[in-house]
């Protein structure tokens, strides 16, 4: 396992610095340039000189990147140009805001999706079964942005049950501890906030959780009706147990391993899809960072944007494999 | 539909899956429309495909004339049977022009994607060694990035403008289809008849072009009649985040971005018909798509 470890993390390098190039050289494509990337439109021809040198811009493109990438190790991505704030900090005061979303979604997609997989497979041909790939066939075919669309315009504007813009009204504050304010409601012990912070969560986070939804019940759906006619489970029936025993305890175990590799594949396209979710929902999380940036033709932090999610997907891809391969041997002895 | 002919209804009615006296394209055409979604998905996709040519031709649009002041806000009636918008377009003729941008977007961005991607895909598969490495090492680092937000950083960077937009979805989707053609160039190239061809002094490329292309076919039209629905979405997101088609030219996701603005005000018309245009128009292309596949691959007919 250790020598499989290795040798997917080695593999994932050559795809992180690859990647890292492109997103470099991204900036450098700009027609104008990077000069034009770090003092806007505004610099006057004295400034883009003076950052020529202070940046080194005048020197080759590979130690330009070396020095691009050792500051990035250095955790320092650069200054936004409308604010002159470090990147970074920005960054690490908005990500709760994303990583407390996508989560919420992701928990939603599960437990909404997985039993409704087992359901469906275990009814076939029922209309729950109909109902389940109907509703996940239309699911993917669904722009999210539209869905969210319609949520806030039934829930919000029309019925005026739920809050659609921001993560709290405004006459409401939670302490920041980890910046995931329901955990910092809880700790606090703040509970109007708790359930503020809650409502504000359920649109974007269901609008965000439909298209994982639907591909975790079709998946869950075709693992079980795979496992379902194996022989263990006609013994299992045949050894007189209980349905629910052999369904959760027999099949399921055994259909989980696409389950669980689909599960985490869905949190890089949830950082993915929060920028339209984090639109549309005005939240203040780095999709919306992304969004507000390329309106303000703030390239500097579409860059750094750009690169960190892509960081994150690859990284949380590592992670699904290496757990497939620790939940099936099989793999890693190929 | 209704009416079927008896060479097509004999082996129907007997049961048999396919009658020996069927020519292959018969029996593809047979098998296809025996298969329900693909039915679906081709009326929905045919009927898309009219209207998107259909109506550039029959009504001229100048949106940048269009405006009808005492029009705002009209919900549908006869006259709007899709509303009017904020300032007073009619949004009908609207999703019907902005149907015509995503058809023409997607098909040029899927095209290109096909192109590029199956070259370098078969070149890959089919030469190996350090080219193929070089190309799927390529391939790797644009699949590294989650697919829209590549599409969204590009266009960010080149400006936002309907051309830009559909190069972006272009890029971002060429590893799809070089990763399935290598795959499809590797299966091929130890087939018995691509051997023969070798050894009669067939050159590399006439055998790519003559063998490899054609019989790797199949999964990809499957996966183009996907990669349109897809590219129909992505053009939409881009749109609905200013990246794509620019105001006041009508376009469905920069439509659906022009209703939020004024969603507060009950004018649910304006956000509801564009959306249900998309996913009508994806739903279609999933349908055909899934149902390409059931009929072009014979290992998967029968099962679910």
């Amino acid at each position: 396992m250790t020598r499989y470890i290795i040798r997917r993390i080695l593999e994932t390098l050559p795809v992180l610095i690859g990647a890292s190039i492109v997103v470099f050289l991204l900036v450098h494509l700009i027609p104008g340039g990077p000069e034009v990337v770090l003092l806007g439109e505004r610099g006057s021809e004295a400034n883009v000189a003076e950052l020529r040198t202070r940046l080194g811009l005048d020197r080759p493109l590979y130690e330009q990147y070396l020095i691009y990438v050792g500051n990035i190790l250095r955790g320092d991505l650069g200054r936004s140009v409308a604010g002159n704030i470090p990147i970074a900090d920005e960054l690490r005061q908005r990500f709760p805001a994303t990583v407390e979303l996508s989560l919420v979604a992701l928990t939603i997609a599960v437990v909404v999706g997985v039993p409704l997989g087992i359901i469906s497979s275990v009814r076939r041909g029922s209309w729950i079964d109909t109902g389940t790939m109907l509703g996940s066939l239309v699911g993917v075919s669904m722009p999210i942005f539209w869905l969210g669309l319609l949520l806030l315009w039934i829930f919000g504007v029309a019925l005026g049950w739920l809050p659609f813009i921001g993560r709290l009204s405004p006459n409401v504050e939670i302490q920041t501890i980890t910046g995931l304010n329901m955990v910092d409601a809880v700790l606090t012990g703040n509970w109007s906030g708790l359930v503020d912070a809650l409502k504000h969560l359920i649109l974007p986070s269901v609008t965000l959780s439909t298209i994982p939804i639907a591909i975790i019940a079709r998946i869950t759906r075709s693992a079980m009706l795979e496992v379902l006619h194996m022989d263990y489970i006609r013994t299992a029936r045949a050894k007189g147990l209980r349905e629910r025993t052999v369904i959760l305890g027999h099949a399921l175990r055994n259909a989980m391993l696409p389950v669980v590799t689909v599960i985490g594949l869905q949190l890089g396209s949830l950082l993915a899809g929060a920028v339209l979710t984090e639109t549309i929902f005005s939240w203040p999380g780095i999709g919306r960072w992304l969004f507000n940036s390329i309106q303000g033709r703030d390239y500097a932090i579409v860059q750094s944007v750009t690169l960190v999610i892509t960081f994150i997907f690859v990284v949380v891809n590592l992670i699904v494999d290496l757990s497939y391969a620790w939940l099936n041997p099989r793999i890693r002895y190929e | 539909m209704g009416q079927v002919n008896t060479t097509q209804a004999l082996p129907l009615a007997l049961g048999i899956e396919e009658a020996p006296y069927l020519s292959e394209w018969q029996s593809l055409w047979l098998r296809f429309r025996r298969n329900k979604s693909a039915r679906i998905g081709a009326v929905i996709v045919i009927l898309y495909v009219a209207v998107a040519l259909l109506v550039p031709l029959l009504d001229h649009y100048n949106p940048l004339r269009d405006q009808n002041l005492s029009a705002r806000f009209s919900p549908p009636s006869l006259e709007h049977p899709f509303g009017a918008d904020n300032i007073g377009r009619d949004v009908m003729r609207r999703v019907g022009h902005g149907a015509s941008v995503s058809l023409v977007v997607s098909l040029l961005s899927v095209s290109v994607s096909v192109v590029i991607g199956v070259t370098l895909g078969e070149v890959a598969g089919f030469i190996s060694g350090w080219t193929d490495s070089v190309i799927m090492r390529l391939m790797d680092i644009i699949l590294a990035f989650p697919s829209l937000l590549l599409a969204i950083a590009l266009v960010a960077i080149f400006g936002p403008g309907l051309r830009n937009a559909m190069l972006a979805i272009a890029v971002v989707n060429i590893p799809v289809y070089a990763r399935l053609a290598r795959s499809m160039a590797i299966s091929i190239r130890n087939e018995d008849y691509v051997m023969a061809a070798h050894s009669v002094g067939a050159r590399p490329r006439h055998i790519l072009i003559r063998h490899v292309l054609p019989n790797s076919l199949a999964p990809l039209i499957v996966q183009a009649t996907l990669g349109l629905g897809t590219a129909v979405v992505e053009t939409a997101a881009l749109g609905f985040l200013g990246l794509g088609q620019q105001a006041p030219y009508p376009e469905l996701g920069k439509m659906l971005a022009e209703s939020q603005q004024y969603l507060v005000t009950g004018a649910w018309w304006g956000m509801v018909f564009p959306g249900i245009s998309i996913t009508l128009v994806v739903l279609g292309f999933n349908l055909l798509g899934d149902g390409l596949r059931d009929t072009l691959d014979p290992k998967l007919r029968g099962t679910d």
